[in-house]
């Protein structure tokens, strides 16, 4: 009777132990997303050059990507090496970039319009490239565009006009 | 003797009523709920500019998602982490839940992730491990977000990596 008493006090004490409150976790294992990449740049190897033209007509002369000269009314090519744009982008050698031009500019009474660009000789075109090859160490853009003359230039004068290219990851 | 036996049998009877009074309550009260983890959306860091000396950081509010530091994207769009808690049990006897963040590891010795925020139904973000006494996640789920902090290196490598981290739910 003693020996009985005895364990079940001792049951006591075991049942009272294992019933101690524990922490329920869980947990998930998983992943985020995160990348690192080089900066876009654009470095300007030789910029549009129409050579010379004649004086006081009013005219509108284009320059393709390949660095030919044309024009539509009665003005003229007369001397010099005209020359296409020639950029050089460099970027991610895994991201595809996006191109596009704006912001024309006018200068001596020449203003530009109608850029043609050429990028990794994938042919001329308008310049509204999207998700064309990613850049790497770098990789050529030609550019062509219309220069739109209203005569007024006297000999001996040039003009400089401008116009922006620009060069995003999309 | 036979006092002897007597001794030692209430001495035992006493030792085991005491030990199992101690320790009765809490099992009365014991804490049964159980959590589950899923996930709704991953935490997202974009792609950053690899520093060309020193290091930048970027970090993502777990509470409002927005971004602060000094590195710059380039591209993709930043996003906290979205999960689901859910509970499974009665909370009798508990006391409250904590969620943690831990053990990142971005495989890239230039590149680490730390200083994890969680932001527990909408509420405010807190340091991660964030305990909330009382506070449990629905039985039909509830979410809660993390964000964190991505430190970056001129050691970095370039390219798109899927660091690894653990996400816990815990009912205390």
């Amino acid at each position: 009777m003693c020996f009985i008493l005895r364990i079940v006090a001792i049951c006591a004490s075991v049942i009272g132990f294992g019933w101690a409150s524990t922490a329920q976790a869980a947990t998930l294992s998983t992943t985020c997303n995160l990348g690192v990449d080089v900066a876009l740049s654009i470095t300007v190897n030789s910029n549009i050059n129409f050579a010379t033209v004649k004086a006081g007509t009013a005219d509108t002369y284009t320059i393709s990507t390949a660095g030919v000269v044309s024009h539509a009314g009665s003005g003229a090519e007369l001397y010099g090496t005209p020359a296409a744009g020639n950029l050089s982008i460099v970027g991610s050698t895994t991201r595809t970039i996006n191109i596009s031009v704006g912001n024309y500019g006018s200068n001596n009474g020449v203003t530009l319009q109608s850029a043609t660009c050429n990028y990794n000789s994938g042919g001329s075109g308008t310049c509204a490239l999207n998700g064309v090859a990613a850049p790497g160490a770098g990789k050529t853009l030609l550019l062509g565009v219309q220069a739109v003359v209203d005569g007024t230039q006297t000999a001996g004068t040039s003009a400089a006009p401008t116009f922006d290219v620009t060069v995003v990851y999309p | 003797m036979q006092k002897n036996i007597h001794t030692k049998l209430i001495i035992s009877i006493a030792l085991g009523l005491v030990t199992g009074a101690i320790f009765l309550p809490s099992a009365w009260a014991a804490c049964v709920a159980t959590c589950a983890v899923t996930e709704n959306a991953k935490m997202d860091f974009a792609t950053v500019e690899k520093p060309s000396s020193g290091s930048v950081t970027y970090t993502i509010a777990a509470d409002t998602g927005t971004t602060s530091g000094t590195a710059v994207v380039l591209y993709g769009t930043a996003a906290r982490g979205a999960y689901t808690a859910t509970r499974t049990g009665a909370t009798t006897g508990c006391t409250g839940t904590t969620f943690t963040v831990s053990n990142a590891n971005t495989g890239d010795a230039g590149i680490t992730l730390g200083t994890f925020k969680v932001s527990y139904n909408g509420g405010g973000q807190r340091a991660s491990p964030s305990t909330l006494a009382g506070t449990y996640p629905a039985t039909t789920g509830t979410v809660f977000r993390i964000g964190g902090t991505a430190t970056y290196t001129s050691s970095a490598n370039t390219g798109a990596i899927t660091p690894s981290l653990d996400v816990t739910c815990t009912i205390n």
